[in-house]
């Protein structure tokens, strides 16, 4: 099984050579892609320095843009499974493997590293919970199914669904529709329990204008689904 | 200078400009057909007044020429409607280019 892991990076100097260096170390069979999303400071030089592949994107396309590249670089260069992992190291890359496992035992077509289905360590402020629950709420009720950590972008997904990625995959804030979005078109997904940590560098790209913006984005893209069968 | 042949002029004016162009192929064929048909009806619009006249009673407005302007913006709402949606489409291109681009470029230097 040829693996492929994606880190979509933008301004993450700081810490995306140390995510490279663990990921490297947790999982030796899996090779790296960083796309660095048009990074103003020194993000291309960090992964470069850390003996990695790296797509550079000549303008910041944002997060779903960049992580559809390193899709269309998997199905390109035949990879059996993808797997994203955030740049910024809030990701444990040790939990790569039970990602992977999941892919490679058949039991599902997409992993979704998941800080909700057990109790795990991860706290966050009382507004993104909100957002967190009521995204887990809505995405349960389009998919009929229940889905508790919708807005991970820890995942690892098959062919069947590099491919369908590699098609289509939503501009910004993707990780929420893009579940439905496999879902509506037979991608089976399950979720894992990780730990996550505090992000080591960088900051958060999301101000609270733009939580507002996500918020009305996302539920409307969710209830406007494309129909299936279209191209 | 009644409103009908301000707006007649106007109107064959645009045709001209539009056509022209078309002609020196700075404006795609696709995007003209628009314009010309809105030129065209607005052409023949002011040179019915009684026409226009009657369609402005049948919905209630008083001023007839009001209901030539009101034609005239229902047509320019449809155009950047349909703008919207060549932009959308050109800003998908765009992105993908992008993305070809980087994996091109990341695959052509020695980069491994």
């Amino acid at each position: 099984m040829r693996i492929l892991a994606v880190i979509p990076a933008y301004n993450e100097e700081k810490s995306i050579y140390n995510v490279i260096k663990s990921i490297r170390l947790s999982s030796p069979n899996v090779d790296i892609a960083v796309i660095d999303d048009g990074s103003k400071d020194n993000t291309y030089l960090e992964a470069k320095r850390a003996g990695c592949f790296v797509i550079k994107l000549a303008q910041n396309l944002g997060i779903g843009g960049a992580v559809q590249t390193g899709y269309i670089y998997a199905k390109e260069n035949n990879y059996d499974i993808a797997i994203q992992v955030d740049g910024d190291g809030q990701h444990n890359p040790e939990d790569i493997s039970k990602l992977i496992k999941i892919i490679e035992n058949n039991e599902a077509d997409m992993a979704i590293g998941s800080r909700f289905v057990d109790k795990t360590g991860y706290r966050s402020s009382i507004m993104r919970k909100v957002g967190i629950d009521f995204f887990s709420k809505l995405v349960s009720m389009i998919c009929r199914e229940n889905f508790y950590d919708t807005t991970s972008g820890y995942r690892a997904i098959n062919r069947k669904g590099i491919e369908l990625f590699a098609e289509y995959y939503p501009k910004d804030y993707p990780e929420v529709e893009a579940i439905v979005y496999a879902k509506k078109r037979g991608i089976r997904i399950k979720e894992v329990p990780v730990n996550m940590k505090e992000r080591q560098g960088g900051r958060s790209s999301i101000t609270p204008m733009k939580s507002i913006y996500y918020m009305i984005k996302v539920t409307c893209v969710l209830l406007l689904q494309p129909p299936t069968k279209a191209r | 200078m009644s409103v009908y042949i301000f707006c007649f002029i106007l109107s064959a004016l645009f045709l001209f400009v539009t056509m022209y162009f078309v002609k020196r192929r700075i404006l795609e064929f696709k995007y003209s057909i628009f314009w010309v048909s809105i030129s065209i009806a607005m052409l023949i619009l002011s040179l019915n007044k009684d026409f226009v006249e009657k369609m402005a009673s049948a919905v209630d407005i008083h001023y007839a020429p009001a209901f030539l302007f009101l034609i005239g913006i229902i047509f320019i709402l449809l155009l950047i409607f349909y703008f919207t949606i060549v932009i959308s489409d050109m800003q998908r291109k765009i992105i993908r280019l992008t993305q070809e681009v980087g994996i091109l470029k990341s695959s052509s230097k020695d980069n491994k």
